[in-house]
Order: structure tokens, then sequence, then C-alpha cells
């Protein structure tokens, strides 16, 4: 590797890292203000919070096994320069018509366990690829805006799940809007005792993988990225310029899917969403905190999982509301996607580089 | 009769603060640009309006702290994109995730509240006018007459977004830009100025339409109490094509489909349903609108290839 690729990865890598910190440091400030008893106490559970057991540790791998599947996903929309967010809605919808076919059909009943998995992602993840095509023909069709339909989209589907949920599979018996129970042969189980940390994560490795393929050693990952990065470059070297991102927009997609499966049949027992959970806007930072590399996103979507769980421990201590934190994701999406955050010392660095170099040439 | 009445006086209240983000994706559209952060710029007005009035018990105050607060917003949403050159969208989305979660956590420091602003703060609401003499006409008067100050502000609004637009140095700069960034810039247009400026404009107007949402519509705020309004008047200006007027009267079509949904409540008991029909119509009408809008180009693309053809044939012969 040369030398100036190897300054350019040390200031990529700073760049997430410091943003990062001083995203931290910004929330700890938060946390001192809003905290009403023991400041010290406050910060430490955020700190260390999801650590001190193993409870809370489960359920920080808990969010993490959503959020490496959506993160692959978004890789591949936010690489075709779409921000299609639809990720978001299709958490709520995909699980939903999954459990249509669970309670109302006799297809799942009686087959073994992993094949019951498989099926229930991979349908799952066909819905999510779906609905993904509707934002994506509005794009690349009619030439409208992907980004507006998805949010206006993922508020139809949380209630058309909700109407969905009330109409055919509301469970009587008890208080809340929930589904009946998953039966034993159709969820996945918990890895560790009784803690979050369930065995989804290989459904969230497998993904992983397939990502990684799917984007660094295909033709169709090849073309998304030179969409995302010129398309002009792109149409002119012959790529079709409607179909790869149309495309991209479809794998994001099914990865939402798949991170709604492991999501809804992992860490609940029953069918319980009735808001909307904030996982696609959670991929898309994860994406972004990879910088677009699906090599990284086991890194940022465990970055992200840490710093979601340490919310919700404080919340559960303090009374401090959980949604303090998407201040910090902006924070973080500020310094971690400034082109111009530390461009100048880098500059600098390269510059006497190449000047050493060249002194060296003329001696 | 009576009904239709009420319910076109209800489409012109519910449509008020689409019609304002219409208007502000309206103006950061001319300049080429497309406002996103909308729904963050309303909510955080819609809080610092509620406390600012509440504060200094003075509704012109109030309504100014909380325009304030959003243009700050606005300037550091600019500030992010212009100058550190973050991608401006993924900058809107993070912005909007944030304000979210900000406005919940101000609410917490200042009420010990996380649902509504309703028992701790005492803020002013901007009142209900009566028109003196359209009033009195039959049928439409009682339709126009005694709606909240805001949504007559609003079509004072379509007036002077269309006027700046139109009719002024600045609109026309806005203008150039927006087509070509390039071409402005050599004749010594700063498209980042014009950017920056018409971005605050834009906060400022979508400010009006969250101060309407706590402080006209009710008279508190609610946690999210935006709901996705933001981005259906910013769907209403892009299928517009940022014409004020159009996107005025397509944000109306919008709001029609709201007050459908509170009317229908006496035919469809099913409150999920309910829930889910003003999103499900509006992205009908989305794809309906931009299928159409994508016909009419073709057509109008297609002719003027054949009148190219044509003239070529006419010239060769």
């Amino acid at each position: 590797m040369k030398k100036v690729q190897r300054v350019d990865m040390l200031f990529e890598f700073l760049r997430v890292f410091l943003g990062l910190i001083i995203a931290y440091a910004i929330t700890v400030v938060f946390v001192m203000i809003a905290s009403k008893g023991s400041m010290a106490d406050a910060v430490r559970n955020f700190a260390i919070g999801p650590f001190v057991n193993a409870r809370r540790f489960g359920q920080l791998m808990g969010k993490f096994i959503p959020y490496v599947l959506m993160g692959c996903g978004f890789c591949f929309i936010y690489s075709a320069g779409r921000f299609s967010l639809i990720g978001e809605g299709i958490v709520n919808f995909a699980p939903i018509i999954t459990c249509l076919v669970m309670f109302k059909t006799n297809l799942l009943v009686g087959l073994p366990l992993w094949l019951n998995l498989t099926i229930m992602v991979a349908l799952c993840a066909i819905i999510g690829a779906i609905v993904a095509t509707v934002p994506a023909f509005i794009r690349e069709k009619l030439g409208q805006s992907e980004m507006v339909l998805s949010i206006i989209m993922n508020f139809m589907l949380l209630f058309l799940s909700l109407w969905v949920l009330k109409q055919f599979l509301l469970d009587r018996s008890i208080s809340m809007q929930a589904t009946k129970m998953y039966p034993a042969n159709m969820k996945f189980y918990s890895l560790v005792g009784t803690t979050n940390f369930h065995s989804g994560i290989y459904v969230a490795a497998i993904g992983w993988v397939i990502a990684l393929i799917l984007y660094n050693y295909t033709k169709i990952g090849q073309k998304i990225k030179t969409v995302g990065a010129n398309p002009q470059f792109a149409l002119y070297s012959g790529i079709n310029a409607i179909a790869a991102p149309f495309i991209a927009q479809m794998i994001g997609g099914a990865f939402a899917g798949a991170a709604a499966a492991v999501d809804a049949f992992g860490l609940y027992p029953r069918y319980q969403y009735t808001a909307l959970t904030n996982i696609g806007f959670d991929g898309l930072l994860v994406a972004v905190i990879a910088r677009k590399k699906p090599a990284y996103i086991p890194i940022a979507a465990f970055v992200l999982a840490y710093i979601r769980t340490s919310a919700v421990v404080l919340n559960l201590s303090t009374n401090i509301p959980v949604e303090f934190v998407n201040m910090m994701q902006a924070i973080i999406i500020f310094f971690v996607a400034a082109e111009h955050f530390l461009s100048k010392s880098r500059q600098k660095v390269i510059f006497r580089l190449a000047r050493n170099k060249e002194q060296e040439a003329h001696s | 009769m009576e009904t239709i009445q009420s319910f076109l006086f209800s489409t012109f209240r519910i449509s008020t603060s689409i019609v304002f983000v219409a208007l502000c994706a309206t103006v950061s559209h001319q300049a080429g640009l497309t406002n996103m952060a909308a729904e963050s710029m309303m909510l955080t007005a819609a809080l610092a309006g509620v406390i600012g009035s509440a504060v200094t018990q003075n509704l012109f105050l109030g309504l100014l702290i909380g325009a304030a607060c959003a243009v700050l917003i606005t300037l550091f949403l600019c500030f992010a994109a212009f100058v550190m050159k973050v991608d401006l969208y993924l900058m809107s989305i993070s912005l909007n995730m944030a304000l979210a979660g900000a406005t919940v956590y101000v609410m917490f420091v200042t009420t010990g509240q996380k649902a509504n602003t309703a028992a701790y703060f005492n803020s002013l609401q901007v009142p209900a006018f009566r028109l003196p003499l359209i009033e009195k006409i039959p049928f439409l008067g009682p339709v126009l007459s005694g709606h909240n100050g805001f949504t007559y502000l609003a079509w004072l609004m379509v007036i002077v977004v269309w006027f700046l637009i139109y009719k002024t140095k600045f609109g026309l700069r806005m203008r150039a830009v927006g087509q070509n960034p390039k071409a402005a810039e050599s004749v010594g247009v700063n498209p980042r100025t014009v950017y920056t400026i018409s971005f605050m404009l834009a906060g400022l107007i979508a400010s009006l339409g969250g101060m309407f949402l706590s402080m006209g519509y009710q008279s508190f705020f609610i946690r999210d109490m935006t709901g996705g309004k933001g981005f259906i008047g910013m769907a209403a200006a892009t299928i517009a094509g940022a014409s004020p007027l159009a996107s005025a009267v397509i944000a109306y079509i919008f709001g029609f489909a709201d007050a459908i949904t509170n009317y229908s409540k006496l035919v469809i008991t099913d409150a999920q349903f309910l829930a889910a029909l003003p999103y499900i119509i509006t992205v009908a009408l989305l794809l309906i609108f931009s299928a159409l809008k994508k016909k009419a180009a073709d057509t109008a693309h297609r002719k003027r290839r054949l009148m190219a053809l044509e003239r070529g044939e006419a010239q060769a012969s």
C-alpha cells in the first residue's frame, strides 16, 4: 500500500474515532444536566451500564443483531446515493405478515425449528424487498424523492400493521396489544441463559457474509458503487443507471426484512410493536459510521448497540428519557460524515509526505 | 349543507401546517436544494414557541422565539452541509431524528414530563379571527371566516413567497442558482450565500407550520406532534414543481385527505384503519400525481423533438 493511501486510511479512522469521542463527551454533559440525583451515578450507569451483568449485555447483543443486518442493507442503498428509509416501516410490516402465515395457515406447523426460521427470515426478506420497490419505483421511474415517500410510507405501514394485528391476530386474553405467543418451533432461542442474546446472531453472521460478497466481489455490487460515486461516469460506461440503484434499494429492503425477522422473533415472545422501532434510522447511522463498507458493519453496529443500551439502562435507573440519545446520533453523523472535518491536517500531512519524497528523489 | 361547510372549514384548518411546509420546501427547492429537515424545524419552533410564550406571557415574543430557534437549527444545517460538507440529506435525516429526541429531552428537563406540556406551561394561543365582510357571504362565509390567525397567515404567505420568488432581485438570484449554480457563480452570485438565505427563509416558514400545531391547533406541545406532516408538505411541493401556488393547492388536497379521515369516523369505526387512511391516500395521490407529471413531461419532450425534426427536414428540403 502506498504511503498516501495509508495516511488516508488513518485519517478516515481518526475522523470516525474522534467523532464518536466528541459525540460521547457531549452526550455525557447532557446526561449530567438531566440527572436529578447523583451525577456520578448517572454517568457511570451510562458508561458501563451495559456491561455490568449478563442480562444487560444480552440486551446489547439483542440490539446488535438487527443492527448488523439493517446496516448491511443500508450500505447498498447509501452506496447507490439513495436515502430510502423504508426499513423503518418494514420492521413493523414484514413480521406481521409472517405472523399471518404463522397463525392462520398450517404451513409451518410440525416443521423443524431451523427450517421454520429459514422460511420466516426468507419470507420477511422477500416482503421487505417487495415493499422497498415502491420508493425505488417513484425515484427511478417517476423522478420523485424516494426519501419523502419512504417516510410517509413508514407511517402507513405502521398503522396498517396495527390494523392487521387488531383485525386478525389479536390475543384477547391479555391487556396489551399483541398476538398470541409464538409457537416453540417458530422463534429464535436464547443462547445464554434467559438473556436477549439469541440465535438470530447466526442469521446476522450469514447476512454479513452475503453482504460482504455481494458488495465487494460481484458485478452488481460494483455497479451500485459506481452509480453512487459518479452517476455520469456510470452512464457513459454503459451501466444501467436506473436498474442498479433500484436493485440496491431492493437489497436494502431484503436486509431490512431479515433484520425485522430477527428482532420480532428473537427479542419478543409475541408480536407487540405498537410504534415505529427506530431500527431503520439506526441502520443508516451504522452504515455511516462504517463508512458504507460492510466489512466494518459489525464494529459500528456494536458501538451503536452499546450507546442505545446505555440509554435504556440510564432511563431505567434515573428516568432520563431514552430519546436524548437521538441527539448524540446527529452529532456523530455531523463529525463522521463531514468531509471537511480534519481535512486540512490531512492535506498538510500528505503534502509533507510528497515533499519529503521529492527531496529524497533530488538528493 | 352544514356538514359540507364544516367539512371544508376543517380542511382549511388541517391543511394549514402542510401549506406552510409546502411553501418552505418551495423556497428551498427554487434554490435547487430541498430542505428535508422541515420536520425538525417545526418541532423546535412548536416547543420553543410554547415555552417562550409561557415564560414571557407575550404572544408576539413567543412566536419570535419559536421562529428564532428554528432558524438557528437551519443555520446549523447550513454550516454542516455547506461548510463542513456533510451530505445534506444525511444531515437532514439525522436532524429530524435529533430534534424529535431533543424536544422530548428539553421537555423532560423543564417540566419532568415526557408526553406533553399541557399541565406545566401556561402558554398563549394565536386567536381565531372573523373576517368582517366575507363572513356575510352565504355558504362561503362560514367556511372562510373564523379561522385561526395562522391559517390566514398561510394564505398571505403563498402570495409573499410568490412575490419573493418571481418579483424580487433575490428571487431571481435564487432561481438562477437553482437552475445552474456554476453559471450563477460566473456572474458573481455566491451560491452558498443564496442557499443559506433561502434555507433560513424556508426554516422561518416551516417554524410557522410548527407553531400552528402547538399554539393554534392545540395550546400545548405534544411529543412528535408533527407526525410526518413535514414530509407530506414536502411531497406537495415536489409534485407541484416548486410553484408556490400549485404547492399550496396540492397541500390542500392532502389536507382534504386528512379531513376525509376525520369525517369518516362516523362510518368506519376501526381506529387503526382510520389512522392509516390519510397516509394511504397520501401515498396513492403521490404515486398518481408523479405518474401524471412524468407522463406530461414525456409528452412535452416528444413534441419538442418532433418539432425539431420537422424543422430540420424543412431546412434540408
